[in-house]
């Protein structure tokens, strides 16, 4: 509760970017001696929160790969590479132009620091763009039982390129009777197939390299179908979950950034405030630094 | 102009006893060729994906080693963790050294060799199955 007497002293801290605290008071008591700013010292406290929060998930991402390797190595095979390391660029680049963005702040250059902060917003537009796609690409890849009465069941894995009104679907990628495949086994599990498991074993079948086909599905024919999300199998589960909260970080990081981009142009430098937005910034690429080796690469 | 947050003003010290300065003392750092430095670094790391060891230990202890090349960079240059005092350091190497702790803490699982994901089990139930049709 505000009393009316400390009514112009909130308002100043609050809304004042000139505002000096040592006018008031040196705050001995609140930074306990220690010349660290209190701004800076919650900040890095939310960044070692957050360090325990994705250390938890990406330790039960490692013990959950170490248990299931092989399936886990032939599902992220599905993932594509190129996109992830241009992510990984990009997101480099903007914690660059942060940093500068921050320099420029502390110089006092509202105009160079706005044009840095922009960037940065841009960057994190063009990571989440990227993403976006990749998230597409993967609810568009389907695996599909279908039994057609005459040639039997067929086990398919590839990107759908188009489902018409009746549910007919047209799909690029790799087929195998399911006799063949999966045999008696009692271990089918639509959840398991890959593409490139399907790959493999087709071209194990044919001896030789094969490229993936299109085939038209009628939707009378389809058994059972799945598509590439978290419920896919436990790697895409972790997939999405790992990708899923650092896309919401980068969500995250947008607000803050857009709002001092807005002072900045107006002519307002928030140096302090600046520090601590670069600081959760330069973070978010830093999960990200580990996540793309450890999503798609090994 | 001048920084107003590290001016002194009337007759108070340049940096008074617990106040806000120092943070906003500008630290010159190379953060064009930092950045070089970890486009470099993201490179050995798609290069050395392309290497498969055969021990998977191996392929994810490169992948590691390098992305904490890379989160040192981050951490020391570009979110400034090399001008921070003790009170910084401490905050952010704590729980750092508690993670991993729990990371450490998680490899028992599979160390101790309780394989309970789902493809193993798969061939554990087919081998039962193959068990009771000989019965």
């Amino acid at each position: 509760m505000i009393r009316e007497s400390e009514r112009g002293y909130v308002s100043e801290i609050a809304f004042n970017p000139d505002y000096l605290p040592q006018q008031h008071a040196p705050d001995p008591v609140i930074s306990h001696g220690d010349p660290t700013p209190p701004g800076k010292v919650g900040i890095w406290l939310f960044l070692a929160s957050e360090i325990m929060f994705f250390v938890a998930i990406l330790g039960s991402y490692i013990i959950l790969r170490g248990g299931s390797h092989d399936l886990f190595a032939d599902q992220a095979r599905a993932l594509s590479k190129p996109a992830a390391a241009i992510n990984t660029v990009v997101l480099i680049f903007s914690s660059l132009t942060m940093a500068l963005a921050v320099d420029s702040a502390q110089k006092q250059l509202p105009k160079r620091m706005a044009k840095f902060l922009a960037i940065t917003l841009l960057c994190a537009l063009a990571f989440l763009g990227v993403k976006t796609w990749e998230w597409t690409g993967e609810a568009y890849h389907r695996t599909i039982v279908a039994n057609d009465s005459s040639a039997g069941a067929y086990v398919y894995d590839g990107h759908v390129k188009h489902v018409d009104a009746a549910g007919n679907v047209t799909l690029e990628g790799y087929r195998a009777r399911m006799e063949d495949y999966a045999g008696k086994s009692i271990g089918f599990d639509i959840h398991l197939v890959s593409e490139e498991s399907l790959k493999k074993f087709v071209e194990a079948s044919a001896g030789k390299k094969v490229a993936p086909s299109e085939y038209e599905i009628r939707a009378s024919d389809i058994g059972t179908q799945i598509n590439y999300g978290p419920w896919k199998n436990i790697f895409f589960s972790c997939y999405f979950t790992l990708t899923g909260i650092h896309g919401l970080h980068v969500v995250g990081g947008l607000i803050p950034l857009s709002i001092l981009l807005i002072q900045g142009l107006r002519g307002k430098v928030f140096a302090s405030h600046i520090e601590y937005v670069g600081l959760y910034w330069h973070f978010v690429d830093l999960v990200w630094i580990f996540l793309f080796p450890l999503l798609y690469l090994i | 102009m001048s920084n107003p947050e590290t001016t002194p003003r009337n007759d108070e010290p340049p940096v008074p006893h617990g106040a806000r300065g120092p943070s906003l003392i500008y630290h010159p750092v190379p953060y064009v060729r930092i950045f070089w430095y970890l486009i470099i670094l993201t490179a050995l790391t798609i290069l050395g994906s392309l290497y498969r060891a055969p021990n998977e230990l191996v392929n994810v202890g490169i992948a590691l080693a390098i992305a904490t090349a890379k989160a040192f960079l981050v951490v020391r240059f570009f979110m400034h963790l090399k001008f921070e005092g003790r009170l910084i350091y401490t905050i952010f190497f704590v729980p750092l050294s508690l993670a991993v702790v729990l990371a450490v803490a998680l490899i028992p699982d599979i160390g101790l060799g309780r394989h309970t994901a789902f493809n193993d089990m798969t061939g554990f139930f087919e081998a039962m199955v193959g068990q009771n049709g000989q019965k």
